[in-house]
């Protein structure tokens, strides 16, 4: 049964149990443990945070282990497995120096201290510092640093066998050919890549519950395609990804993830059709949008795909899930969506820019986004002078992120309660500021002029940056459920993660409705008695209003 | 309260239920890029839910055909291109009792609607396709292209009848013995929609096709109790026909007009090839002008060889816009 209090949740977090709770008290709670590690005396151990640490990260809340790993950094020190969680979550949030810092000083006590604790995180810490340089070549481009990412995952290959290091290994050192770097020595590629595959298959043997070995088994088959063409190796690599697609655990993360890694490593491109890992990503792309009603798109596709739109003739005109010209509408909005990162470049939220004349403003654009995200009063929320925002379809146009910065806060309003319907006072959880500098060519989104009537077959669409990877389009069981009775707060059953707030919330015709601000699993209902699961969102009617741009 | 409310009143022959024949309209309106031949992309739909716009049906085929509603829907949204055939018209369009003129007035009204609807050159009969889908249900009616001769001619006898049965008031007795005057029974229930639509939205704007829109000018114009309607959609409508008119004309007036008291707006919608509008399509010459009001005609196209279907005139961009025009929506 679900913790009902911030109280029990907590310890049972620190037991290492999760239980599926509510977004909102789980946050509070994992805010409780935090304050817990500012008090000295607190009795809190080292096991119970690692615990809960380490059953957020699993679940993916790693805005919210940042939050408790940070504390004890700051009140206790470098803990070894503490230090791992946290630079995990970091990586995922995209602050890849911060966590970088944390390896460096763990790795530092693997080598110079009696603790074997940390000696034996050692190979963990090299396979994220490996990580996080993968990620750093994928964003920059730097060779250096592609070459500084294969060392490290071949460093913790070596020493503990791990299949996913060693495919690792594999495509950056493809990746190492393709920019013409030295040759390495030991093992060739194909050498290993056939190691792989045979430790992929024999896992799988023995562990059917588990679909990582399947994906491995794919990517090692794909390296094969690449140093053999002729052997047929692309047939193989197929057949390893529809086995990973269809195993009951590979769950949306899970596809995500290797489909990054084919997007940003190998350079797939699910609408191209000239190579093998092309074909792949296309196969994940039709499965994704068949499976989940959700799509993924990053930069880089959305711009070819604007230059080129016959491709998605091409390659989706035979789906059902979305039309071609949703998709053409939906990449349309990629500019005008943004990303709300702190000093560090951690993550914080969405927003997305629209018409100040949208909001009675005498401003070309405005940007958009929560007050729990940027504020100068609300807890926890960033100051508006540490905020970044980048867009990413700019930072890759540009070859490296672009952040602007704000100008001045033009209208705020504090947060309310998930679910409660006031007529006064208003208090609508949105933060509208200027930016210094705008990306340029955008001409932000459209605003729809009414508020859709909850029926049937009535959808509210999600576009943001959830936790970590490109900007994704929620459109699967995208049911608006209601709208309360003042057009303010509307529910909708939309699938939310951690990094939607600020998100815009789109009509079937792409229009802004809505400001995406929470979630719970036990909404007041807006109309009538009970509660159930709903994220909320605040209308821009709302917003407009209280501005005095609209009647 | 919302801005503005859909009345939709639909037009002849058996309908599927209620909420089934709601769902197809709002699929005709909604339906993105739907004919590319006859109206060039980008063509996007209304989808008044997402407009925030409610809407309310008003139905009467059950006056005439009863509640023996078919129960299969899972093709018809395929059915554009399947053809309706003489042999099952009495399942797909309904049965009708034969009309039983009283007088002589009654006796012309019949044979001179009938005459003039058959007069009009519509586009050729399919060619006989024995593969082509069968149109089995009322509901794959609704959004039929394919009609052969033989078939127009039966329905357009149909609308004959069902016209006579209300501008005559006739009292009409359905297979399971419940009777309606007919014209009473109509104007209530129209009545009694827009009464209800006044309650949820300021505007009502009222959307009818074919014999729908002879109640809904009767309502407006010879209704005392009708509730203000800012914008009318009459469309592939017989109230140019003369004899329609001369039963639908106020008390103590001599030519039916504009009815000013109770309708800011009227949009006649019509496709010349449409047999039931075609003998005279134009309205703005026949309804006379009151306070500077008058009727705007608006030619839109409608395909296939029943030039009828109301989920074709729906697909129309001309249509759409002045729709979206109407609802103070935008096309997107």
């Amino acid at each position: 049964m679900n913790p009902q209090t911030v109280e029990a949740l907590s310890s049972q977090l620190k037991r290492g149990e999760y239980g599926d709770p509510p977004l909102q008290l789980l946050a509070e709670a994992a805010q409780r443990i935090a304050d817990e590690l500012a008090v000295p005396s607190a009795r809190t151990t080292q096991q119970e945070i690692r615990s809960a640490m380490q059953v957020l990260n699993r679940h993916r809340h790693f805005d919210l282990t940042r939050l408790i790993g940070q504390a004890w950094h700051d009140t206790r020190g470098c803990d070894a497995r503490v230090q791992k969680h946290l630079a995990q979550a970091l990586i995922e949030l995209g602050a890849f120096d911060a966590a970088d810092g944390l390896l460096d000083e763990a790795i530092q006590q693997a080598t110079g201290s009696a603790n074997l604790e940390f000696v034996a995180e050692a190979p963990e810490y090299q396979g994220l510092r490996g990580r996080v340089r993968k990620q750093k070549f994928v964003q920059g481009g730097d060779v250096n640093l592609l070459r500084a990412a294969t060392d490290a995952y071949l460093q913790q290959y070596i020493a503990t066998g791990a299949l996913w290091h060693g495919v690792n290994v594999i495509a950056l050192r493809l990746r190492e050919d393709r920019h013409g770097l030295p040759a390495r020595g030991g093992d060739s590629v194909p050498q290993l890549a056939r190691a792989v595959l045979e430790k992929a298959r024999d896992a799988g043997r023995r562990n059917a519950r588990d679909p990582w070995s399947l994906a491995i088994a794919c990517e090692a088959c794909l390296a094969l395609q690449d140093t053999e063409p002729a052997a047929g190796w692309c047939d193989q690599s197929e057949l390893w990804l529809y086995r990973f697609l269809a195993h009951p655990a590979a769950d949306p993360f899970a596809i995500e993830s290797y489909y990054r890694q084919l997007r940003e490593v190998w350079n797939g491109n699910p609408l191209g059709t000239d190579s093998c890992v092309d074909r792949l990503a296309g196969i994940i792309e039709r499965h994704v949008a068949r499976t989940q009603r959700r799509w993924s798109v990053d930069p880089r596709s959305a711009m070819d795909l604007a230059k080129h739109p016959e491709e998605l003739e091409k390659n989706f005109s035979g789906e059902k899930a979305f039309t071609v010209g949703d998709l053409r509408n939906m990449l349309a909005l990629c500019p005008s969506i943004g990303c709300v990162i702190d000093a560090s470049g951690v993550r914080m939220g969405t927003g997305f820019l629209m018409a100040g004349s949208a909001f009675g403003l005498q401003f070309d654009l405005v940007f958009v986004t929560n007050a729990h995200v940027i504020s100068d009063t609300v807890p926890r929320s960033l100051r508006p002078e540490e905020a970044r925002i980048t867009f990413e379809t700019e930072s890759v146009s540009a070859g490296a992120p672009r952040a602007h910065i704000i100008d001045r806060v033009l209208f705020t309003s504090e947060p309310e309660e998930v679910g409660r319907v006031l007529e006064k006072p208003e208090k609508l959880d949105v933060t509208i500021v200027s930016l210094k500098t705008l990306p340029a060519d955008v001409k932000g989104l459209a605003r729809a002029t009414n508020i859709p009537l909850p029926a049937p077959t009535t959808k509210a669409f999600l576009v943001g940056h959830p936790r970590a990877g490109p900007l994704q389009f929620s459109v699967h069981d995208s049911l608006l459920l209601d709208v309360c009775r003042y057009e303010r707060i509307m529910h909708y059953r939309t699938p939310t993660e951690a990094g939607s707030s600020g998100s815009p919330v789109f009509n079937s015709k792409w229009e802004v409705v809505a400001l995406h601000h929470a979630g719970s699993q036990k909404a007041r209902r807006l109309n009538g008695p009970g509660e159930y699961q709903a994220n909320e969102g605040i209308t821009l009617r709302a917003i407009r209003r209280a501005m005095g741009a609209e009647g | 309260m919302k801005k503005y409310t859909v009345v939709f009143v639909h037009g002849l022959a058996k309908k599927p239920p209620p909420e089934k024949l709601e769902e197809i309209w709002r699929w005709g309106l909604s339906r993105p890029d739907p004919n590319n031949d006859a109206f060039p992309n980008p063509n996007p739909g209304i989808d008044l839910d997402v407009e925030g716009v409610p809407a309310l049906f008003n139905y009467y085929a059950d006056v005439f055909y009863g509640e023996d509603y078919e129960s299969e829907f899972e093709s018809y949204y395929e059915a554009e291109n399947a053809v309706v055939q003489p042999g099952n018209l009495d399942a797909v369009a309904g049965e009708l009792k034969p009309a039983q003129p009283a007088n002589e007035r009654e006796r012309r009204f019949l044979a001179e609607f009938e005459r003039k609807m058959n007069a009009q050159p519509t586009p050729p009969a399919p060619p006989a396709d024995p593969s082509a889908p069968v149109v089995t249900e009322a509901a794959e009616l609704e959004i039929a292209s394919w009609l052969p001769g033989p078939v127009k001619e039966a329905i357009i006898k149909k609308a004959a009848m069902e016209a006579y049965y209300f501008l005559f008031d006739k009292e009409y007795q359905r297979k399971d013995g419940r009777r309606f005057k007919v014209r009473q029974e109509l104007r209530n229930r129209l009545l009694e929609v827009l009464d209800k639509a006044g309650q949820q939205g300021e505007n009502i704007v009222l959307v009818t096709h074919s014999m729908g829109t002879m109640v809904a000018y009767d309502v407006l114009r010879n209704c005392p109790s009708c509730p203000p309607v800012d914008t009318l959609f009459t469309i592939g409508s017989p109230l140019g026909v003369q004899e329609v008119q001369d039963e639908l004309v106020a008390e103590g007036e001599n030519q039916v007009d504009f009815p000013v008291a109770t309708l800011r707006r009227w949009i006649n919608v019509y496709d010349p090839k449409d047999p039931v509008c075609g003998a005279d399509p134009r309205f703005a010459n026949d309804y006379k002008a009151v306070a500077g009001k008058s009727v705007e005609d608006m030619e839109e196209s409608n395909w296939g060889s029943w030039r009828h279907t109301i989920t074709h005139y729906f697909a129309g961009k001309l249509f759409r816009a002045r729709v979206a025009e109407a609802l103070g929506v935008q096309l997107r």
